[in-house]
């Protein structure tokens, strides 16, 4: 670990970007679920989606591989039966393979776990670039990619906003937003874990043709109960509607008889 | 064993950053489900007397890891430090706040450890003689609670959720400066860039307009542009993903990652409300929510809620508004 000089990463077998994506609930969606379900949202009207992060970590591991020919992009999911459908989306994007690690317990996965399966998934088949959204929408950790980085002692930046690879020198230089609107530049050796914010670039549309070989592609199917199960570290409680920051009052009637109820309020208050 | 419960401080231009006391307020909660002793934790370059500030400031034990690889944030460098630290002294749990650095290096420690992590906690509870932790999921629609499994657990604590804790304890504690040897790392910080420029009439504006998603297209910004010129002082922001998608300039976001407003009005429209967002705006006198989701986390945080088409409302508003 640590060798500059890691010569194998320059071989055509393992010029390979791994990009971690995830199927979400549409946020809209969810508003039914409630009380002490244990999660993870899988009520049967949902519809899923890919996490808006994951798309920018797509669109970002294609970017990529323009500038390295003979570079490929492997999509991996690890979800139940429908986080297929962001490989599927990868595909249409334009990724070349899918690996999904099928989850067949309806129960709450821990990022652990999750990370724990990304990592031997890694370490049978060596990516030299690994990215990641910054966090899932649904579950908000922002943990997987620190984690993966860990378990396989490697480099790891969180919220990229810019990507330079350089596999000459084996090395991966990131802009990471920090706090106060300050930024970073980071140097990383390769291979690397990032996990990428919103907005360093915009998520393409998947073109028919490469949506009629993603219908038809084969993908890599890993059931998640063949893979090492890692000890639990958290109980899992359930899910709450969150407490109320402040007691908002809701506005009734018409749309012309709240317009008129606010602009009293905003009078009162000595807004107008 | 006596337990003990890490507190990462963390230091402000001015001296001890508020959120340090924020996390002293939630270790607090803790202590009482599981009795524990507190030590803050000072990682940096030259900590001595910030350290023994600290000690006296908050009357408690104070350990400075040190390192001149420590005087900025490295991940691997942390993770290094804090490793070492827990290896001489076990503890039951360390807080962080939930700033960039911690969201990336505590994970992977928790990791290494071979501890519990949980991220963005913004309340604690009990259940049994088992600590709780809440987090928001799902966009900031609904709280997650779990239970460290194992120790040591290690949480990133929300800025803002926690009450700042009053130190009235003034016998100093202990300070105890650790040094720490890093081994050889694979990532290296370059620079550290400021921030860009600000929009003044954002932090300082009596009023703030901010729009989001729900204006779904680029040409509905004139309204809220018309809608904030209604008020005097005002000024228009937007949600994060206006300025990914290149509607308004990053100047004008407000968020955890762009400016933190404290207007007397803030009005936001077809805002969802996701966390990142409100850690932005939650300094407001008053807040309206206007939102066609009546389950919008956006209304948790608004005093004044509308469930209504902005496209419908925001005309008519202005309407009323210009006619009297």
């Amino acid at each position: 670990m640590g060798d500059r000089s890691f010569k194998p990463l320059i071989t055509p077998e393992i010029m390979r970007i791994l990009v971690c994506v995830h199927q979400v609930p549409e946020t809209a969606a969810t508003s039914a679920i409630n009380g002490m379900s244990r999660g993870p949202y899988r009520d049967p009207g949902l519809t899923y989606r890919m996490n808006r992060f994951d798309e920018c970590a797509v669109e970002e591991s294609l970017r990529i591989r323009r500038t390295i020919p003979g570079s490929r992009v492997t999509a991996l999911s690890l979800g139940p039966a429908e986080a297929g459908g962001a490989i599927r989306k990868a595909l249409a994007m334009g990724v070349d393979d899918g690996v999904h690690v099928l989850l067949e317990q309806a129960e709450h996965v821990e990022t652990l776990a999750k990370a724990t399966w990304v990592a031997a998934y890694l370490r049978e088949n060596p990516h030299f670039l690994v990215l990641t959204g910054l966090m899932s929408e649904s579950g908000m950790h922002g943990m997987l990619g620190p984690m993966v980085a860990e378990l396989l002692n490697r480099p790891c930046s969180t919220s990229v906003i810019k990507i330079d690879v350089d596999l000459h020198k084996a090395v991966v230089v990131v802009l990471r937003e920090i706090d106060n609107g300050e930024r970073e530049l980071v140097e990383l050796d390769l291979p690397a874990v990032l996990s990428v914010q919103t907005g360093l670039n915009t998520p393409r549309y998947p073109t028919l043709s490469n949506m009629m070989r993603a219908k038809k592609q084969v993908l890599l199917t890993v059931p998640s109960s063949s893979l090492d199960q890692p000890p639990a570290t958290l109980i899992a409680r359930g899910l709450a509607t969150p407490v109320r920051m402040r007691a908002g009052r809701f506005l009734k009637g018409t749309t012309e008889e709240k317009a008129a109820d606010l602009l009293d309020i905003m009078r009162d208050k000595g807004f107008l | 064993m006596p337990e003990r419960l890490f507190v990462i401080a963390e230091q402000s231009r001015s001296g001890i950053s508020p959120v340090t006391f924020e996390l002293l307020a939630c270790a607090e909660q803790i202590r009482r489900i599981r009795p524990a002793s507190v030590e803050l934790v000072v990682p940096g370059a030259d900590v001595r007397s910030f350290s023994s500030h600290l000690s006296q400031v908050c009357g408690l034990n104070v350990i400075g890891i040190e390192h001149p690889a420590l005087s900025v944030y490295n991940g691997e460098v942390y993770k290094a430090a804090f490793a070492d630290l827990f290896k001489a002294r076990p503890a039951l749990g360390m807080l962080a706040a939930h700033s960039s650095a911690a969201w990336e290096f505590v994970p992977g420690l928790a990791c290494r450890l071979r501890g519990a992590c949980v991220t963005g906690v913004n309340a604690v509870a009990r259940v049994g003689d088992d600590v709780v932790f809440q987090r928001l999921v799902q966009a900031g629609r609904f709280t997650e609670s779990v239970s460290p499994a194992i120790s040591p657990f290690l949480i990133t604590v929300e800025p803002g959720a926690f009450p700042t804790l009053t130190c009235d304890d003034t016998s100093p504690g202990s300070v105890e400066i650790r040094r720490v040897s890093i081994p050889e790392r694979s990532s290296r910080t370059l620079a550290v860039l400021p921030a860009g420029e600000r929009n003044l009439s954002l932090t300082e504006g009596e009023v703030v307009v901010a729009a989001g998603k729900g204006i779904k297209k680029k040409e509905n910004l004139d309204m809220i542009r018309q809608l904030a010129s209604v008020f005097p002082k005002s000024a228009v922001a937007g949600s994060r993903p206006l300025i990914d998608s290149g509607w308004l300039e990053y100047k004008r976001q407000v968020g955890l990652t762009g400016a933190k407003v404290t207007p007397r009005l803030y009005f936001a429209c077809g805002i969802s409300g996701a966390p990142q967002h409100i850690a932005g705006m939650r300094g407001a006198d008053t807040v309206v929510a206007l939102n066609t989701d009546c389950v919008a986390a956006m209304f948790n945080h608004a005093d004044v809620c509308i469930v209504d088409d902005l496209l419908q409302f925001i005309p008519a508003f202005i309407r009323l508004a210009k006619r009297s």
